[in-house]
């Protein structure tokens, strides 16, 4: 057992050195593994949410203790075939070895256990754990029915020393679905706390930055940012495209590192703006930079730059097209006589509806219409006379290919086909103001 | 556009058939030949139009291609832990989507010359699928031509036979680079302007339509990719239509965060089309040119349908090719070089046929006597009288365009824009009539005499630059004249100071008088003109400079004899090919099927209906009487009624029709549901519902 101590001391400290704050885990695994050619539980379960460090603790693991092991990623296995094979030729890969001359052919579960075992013998890995790693495990539930279970009890199956690892960002009650399945060793990877996520960023520091110096800037970020983001990849994204900001006066000779407070406030409005963005990734660092600069010389262009995210040009009618859309899919069928019959009298019939009888529409979201009804909305709102021409149309079809509108209902023209729309209140709101027409007004919610 | 395309297939395959049906003087070869070299001029002015447009978006997305991967080594990734993020451009196209196809296929071209010969153009259509996006992707950039040129490898494996994953393409680019590497022979062949790649092109993968991708597929694809970017340099353009926001909708902040995206914006399509109505409609280059209902008609369905510059285009083609089609005499619609001889070869046959135009009927007319007869009988006297009216219609267009440019300069910063805020409205305002004698035009004169001085001068700075290009001699000495006013608005200054003194002087007479003579003697200064300042009188001197040069050039076209052979505007035409509506003439055909039937039997007045009509439109004008339901039984008999004729009809066969005219009636009303215009109904037994309203 002594013996036994001290490499797992060492290996401990090693992988926590380039993964910190998960020292628990890596013990847990690595007294699972034991040693290479001792038998290991059949199955480890490992979930936790995005960026918790779970394919890197098991990857460094398996690089560290120089154990042969195979890594697939289920998003790239859209057929249960290429699973099996990618394990396979993997094992001949990550093992140092040449490929063989024509890649491993596997069609099912059957073949995949027979040529495993003779991979292993073929490597030599008989004595030791070989471990199979499998993230996105959770696709492994789609694929055919008895891959799961067939993972699970793969050391049983093939008769030898295997380990499976299933990654995963959901817990295991969610994998249950049938029956036969050995229950696998859970481990989970907690988020970080806000400790946490300082220590790991903080390794990320810039050169000619003092460690001192750039925690004291990430913890303004996280004072931030916390709230609304703890994901540590975004978080990371957001450090480093918002240091250069921050360091600026110092660049510029206004203030020295020492001079906390002079860069806080230079930097607390523009983080501000940051936070209207975060998540989105639309700019790269060079152009967010880019963007500040011009934002420094005239301070509309956050606005415009959020407005003008969701801005886009229509031709005429399209535009008209749209508001009947959302109209027809706002109001119920009944309210149209009211809106759009030239002789009905308004004032009296919006005194008979009881408004606490009715639900706001634009909680229960857009409701289909048939093209018929959108075309009566279109021809009731649209200015001057519109013959019904191919390219009228078109512009449905064209609307429905950039997903303002959707199809729900009726694939072809005959077949009365449904719509529903899908631009929010503000889009629409945007679009009816450059054909001065009040779609509020219109609305019957709003009435 | 279906019938366009229908057009062109038959000119090709036996345009000498074609033609000749309809040819009645035997000039279409030469129509045709005209047709072809004009059509062949604009469409490389297009091209060049188009690739100046796109250059500058174009030369931003090469240079972030390039850019984005120029740090990168084979088998780099592995050293870097921290797992990178895919350079994405974001390239917002805008909606007017039948112009992508062309401009994605040059931008393939463009990164192909430029960036890397590995590029691929995913489209949502073929990518249902992950495995059918990977396949597509990986069969494009395997079977480059662009790679083999001078091959001495074979293309690498059947495609069927390979398997479609992301760790084949690593492999194949290792291999590749790798050798390339070592050997300077297989580097060469890359092609010669591959020289300045760098060692390993970036694998650039466009999406066309990324709106219309499955999200699901999307999703898995990127995924994928950035397991491998490490490997292999990546690069993504997307093609948005809408705005960046529909990448969000696509893509859960997993998958988003994949990405490190910039944003590019392709130029608006209407700057396009203002290149091509600027450079190929206004210009005297081309003679072809549309007439104001044309050219408003298709200016409509860009504006109000769908931004298309290429069915812009295609209308301008397909009025090109009804042009010379229909008019028998459009070859003479040539550059002035040629016109003498055309005109001198014509037959007396085509004379006859040039003199029938109705803007020459007109001109003859207000000739004197004496010359009308030559004129209607001379064949050489019309002629050479042909080459000075077409020659003045040619020199009509080369005065027409750099002042049409002035006025528009002129008019396009006055308030709300009477005449039109983009020089197209101006022009399609000019074609339609005499510009000078509108009522907006006079308003535009009045508001032009109020102008500030800076302001002035700086329209007249414009309209002088406007006036770069060579000029006609007639009016070459303009920039000299607007530089000579320009200088006296300059020296103006000194002027107005010595005035001043006088108009004091005036104001103390005013003193010392009854209040009923001052107010006399201020009506009678009111009514009296304001004496003008010496800018007033330069200003109202400009602008009437600038409305007799207005009125001297800015003629409309129609007004010009023979103006019929250069002006295409068969409104009715185009219209029924370009804008078609089906309704109208489903309807048109149903309630008078002599139209299309060419029947005389079937020709009645509109509303009554007649036994010899086809049973559907009987039952369909029977339905225009009804309500919005049908009772069918009632409708059976309106039909027999209407359908047997007077002998034989008696109220027994009414009430109980024979088997053939019920399955007769069935028909018509099934197809009439077939077309829309009635549906079966739950709500009453035996009826059915009318669905349209209105129509003849």
């Amino acid at each position: 057992m002594d013996g036994s101590e001290t490499p797992i001391a060492d290996t401990v400290s090693s992988v926590s050195e380039s993964i910190p704050c998960r020292e628990s885990q890596i013990k847990l695994l690595l007294s699972l593994f034991g040693e290479k050619r001792c038998m290991t539980v059949p199955a480890i379960f490992a979930y936790g949410h995005t960026a918790t460090g779970k394919s890197a603790v098991i990857n460094s693991i398996l690089k560290t203790c120089k154990l042969p092991h195979v890594l697939v990623n289920c998003v790239e296995c859209y057929s249960s075939r290429f699973l099996y094979e990618a394990v396979l030729n993997g094992l001949y890969t990550n093992n140092g070895r040449q490929k063989p001359e024509t890649p491993v052919k596997c069609e099912n579960m059957n073949d995949f256990v027979r040529l495993f075992r003779h991979t292993c013998m073929d490597l030599h890995l008989q004595n030791e754990t070989v471990y199979i790693v499998i993230d996105k495990a959770e696709r492994l539930r789609e694929m055919d029915a008895n891959i799961l279970p067939a993972f699970l009890g793969l050391q049983e199956l093939a008769d030898g020393n295997v380990c499976v690892i299933l990654l995963s960002e959901i817990v295991w009650e969610k994998f249950r679905c049938g029956t036969g399945f050995q229950e696998p060793f859970i481990v989970q990877f907690p988020d970080y706390n806000k400790d946490e996520l300082l220590r790991i960023l903080v390794r990320s520091a810039p050169e000619g930055y003092s460690a001192e110096f750039y925690q004291m800037y990430l913890s303004l970020v996280l004072s931030v940012f916390h709230i609304v983001c703890r994901n540590l990849s975004e978080l990371q994204h957001l450090a480093a495209i918002n240091f250069r900001k921050y360091i600026e006066p110092i660049k510029n000779g206004e203030a020295t590192e020492s001079d906390s407070r002079k860069l806080w406030k230079n930097f607390e409005p523009h983080l501000k703006k940051a936070l209207q963005t975060v998540y989105l990734r639309e700019v790269s660092s060079t152009q967010w930079e880019r963007m500040l600069e011009e934002s420094d010389a005239g301070k509309m262009m956050t606005q415009q730059g959020l407005s003008s995210r969701t801005h886009v040009e229509l031709p005429y009618y399209s535009k008209y097209l749209l508001i009947a859309a959302y109209l027809a899919s706002y109001n119920p069928a009944k309210s149209d006589k009211k809106f759009f019959s030239k002789h009905s009298d308004k004032h009296k019939k919006s005194k008979v509806i009881k408004k606490q009888e009715r639900t706001n529409n634009h909680m229960l979201g857009p409701k289909p219409f048939p093209l018929d009804r959108l075309m009566a909305v279109f021809y009731a709102i649209v200015e001057g006379k519109v013959a019904p021409t191919a390219n009228i149309f078109m512009q449905i079809t064209s609307l429905v290919s950039v997903h303002l509108l959707s199809q729900v209902a009726g694939d072809d023209q005959i077949d009365v086909p449904k719509y529903k729309c899908l631009v929010s209140l503000d889009f629409i709101k945007s679009v009816a103001r450059t054909v001065n027409f009040d779609v509020v007004r219109y609305l019957y919610d709003f009435v | 556009q279906g019938t366009f395309a229908y057009k062109g297939k038959k000119r090709s395959i036996d345009a000498d058939q074609y033609f000749k049906r309809s040819d009645t003087l035997g000039t279409y070869r030469q129509r045709l030949d005209v047709l072809q070299e004009a059509w062949e001029n604009i469409d490389t002015q297009i091209q060049i139009l188009r690739s100046d447009l796109n250059s500058k978006i174009f030369d931003d997305l090469v240079k972030f291609a390039k850019s984005s991967h120029e740090s990168f080594t084979l088998g780099g990734g592995q050293i870097d832990s921290t797992p990178k993020e895919i350079p994405t451009a974001a390239f917002v196209t805008g909606v007017n989507t039948p112009d992508h196809g062309v401009m994605f296929s040059t931008l393939v071209t463009t990164l192909q010359d430029k960036v890397s010969p590995l590029v691929a153009i995913l489209k949502s259509k073929d990518c249902n699928s992950v495995k059918n996006t990977l396949s597509k992707t990986l069969t494009q950039l395997f079977q480059n031509p662009l790679l083999f040129s001078e091959d001495d490898e074979a293309i690498p494996g059947n495609t069927k036979n390979m398997t479609c994953s992301m760790s084949t393409l690593v492999s194949w680019y290792q291999d590749k680079y790798n050798t390339n590497n070592s050997s300077p022979k297989k580097r060469k062949s890359l092609g010669g302007g591959s020289k300045d790649l760098g060692q390993y092109p970036p694998i650039v993968i466009l999406f066309e339509d990324l709106e219309s991708f499955l999200p699901h597929v999307l999703q898995d694809y990127i995924s994928i990719c950035r397991n491998y970017i490490g490997e292999i340099p990546l690069v993504f353009v997307f093609g948005i239509a809408t705005s960046v926001s529909a990448v969000h909708r696509l893509l859960p902040n997993a998958v988003s965060s994949m990405l490190c995206m910039e944003k590019f914006q392709a130029p608006p399509s209407t700057e396009y089309l203002n290149m091509v109505i600027n450079q190929i409609l206004m210009t005297s280059r081309y003679p072809f040119k549309l007439g104001s209902k044309v050219f408003q008609l298709l200016l409509d369905i860009f504006l109000y349908h769908d931004f298309s510059v290429l069915n812009f285009i295609k209308g301008l083609q397909f009025a090109m090719m009804d042009h010379f089609f229909t008019n028998p005499v459009s070859h003479l619609c040539c550059s002035v070089e040629e016109l003498e001889d055309r005109v001198t070869s014509l037959k007396p046959k085509e004379v006859e046929q040039v003199r029938r135009l109705m803007s020459f009927r007109g001109f003859v007319e207000g000739c004197p006597p004496s010359k009308q007869e030559d004129m209607l009988l001379n064949d050489k006297v019309t002629k050479l009288e042909f080459v000075v009216l077409l020659r003045r219609i040619h020199t009509y267009h080369s005065h027409l365009y750099p002042v049409l440019k002035c006025l528009h300069i002129m008019v396009s910063k006055i308030p709300k824009h009477p005449l039109g805020k983009q020089l197209r409205e101006v022009y399609s305002r000019l074609l339609k009539s005499f510009i000078c004698d509108t009522e907006d035009y006079k308003e535009c004169i009045e508001l032009l005499r109020m102008t500030s001085k800076d302001e002035l001068m700086d329209l007249l700075q414009q309209c002088r630059s406007s006036l770069t290009e060579d000029l006609p001699p007639d009016l070459s000495t303009l920039p000299s004249d607007l530089d000579a006013l320009l200088d006296r608005f300059l020296k103006i200054d000194e002027v107005t100071e010595e005035e001043t003194p006088e108009n004091t002087e005036e104001s103390l007479h005013l003193e010392k008088t009854d209040l009923h003579t001052l107010r006399k003697r201020l009506q009678e200064e009111g009514k009296k003109k304001k004496k003008l300042s010496p800018y007033e009188k330069l200003r109202n001197e400009t602008i009437d400079f600038f409305d007799s040069l207005f009125r001297k050039y800015l003629v409309c076209p129609t007004s010009l004899p023979l103006y019929e052979i250069f002006y295409y505007d068969a409104w009715g035409e185009i219209k029924r090919h370009l804008n078609a509506s089906p309704r109208s003439v489903v309807q048109m055909a149903l309630s008078s099927p002599h139209h299309y039937l060419q029947c005389k039997c079937c020709e009645s007045e509109p509303g009554s209906v007649t036994p010899s009509m086809p049973d559907i439109c009987i039952a369909y004008k029977l339905h225009l009487e009804c309500t919005q339901l049908i009772n069918l039984y009632d409708w059976l008999q309106a039909f027999v009624t209407v359908v047997t004729t007077d002998e034989d009809l008696d109220e027994e066969k009414i009430k109980n029709p024979d088997k053939e005219l019920q399955a007769r009636f069935i028909r018509a009303v099934s197809e009439l549901q077939f077309l829309g215009f009635v549906k079966p109904t739950k709500r009453k037994t035996d009826h059915v519902a009318r669905l349209t309203w209105g129509g003849c």
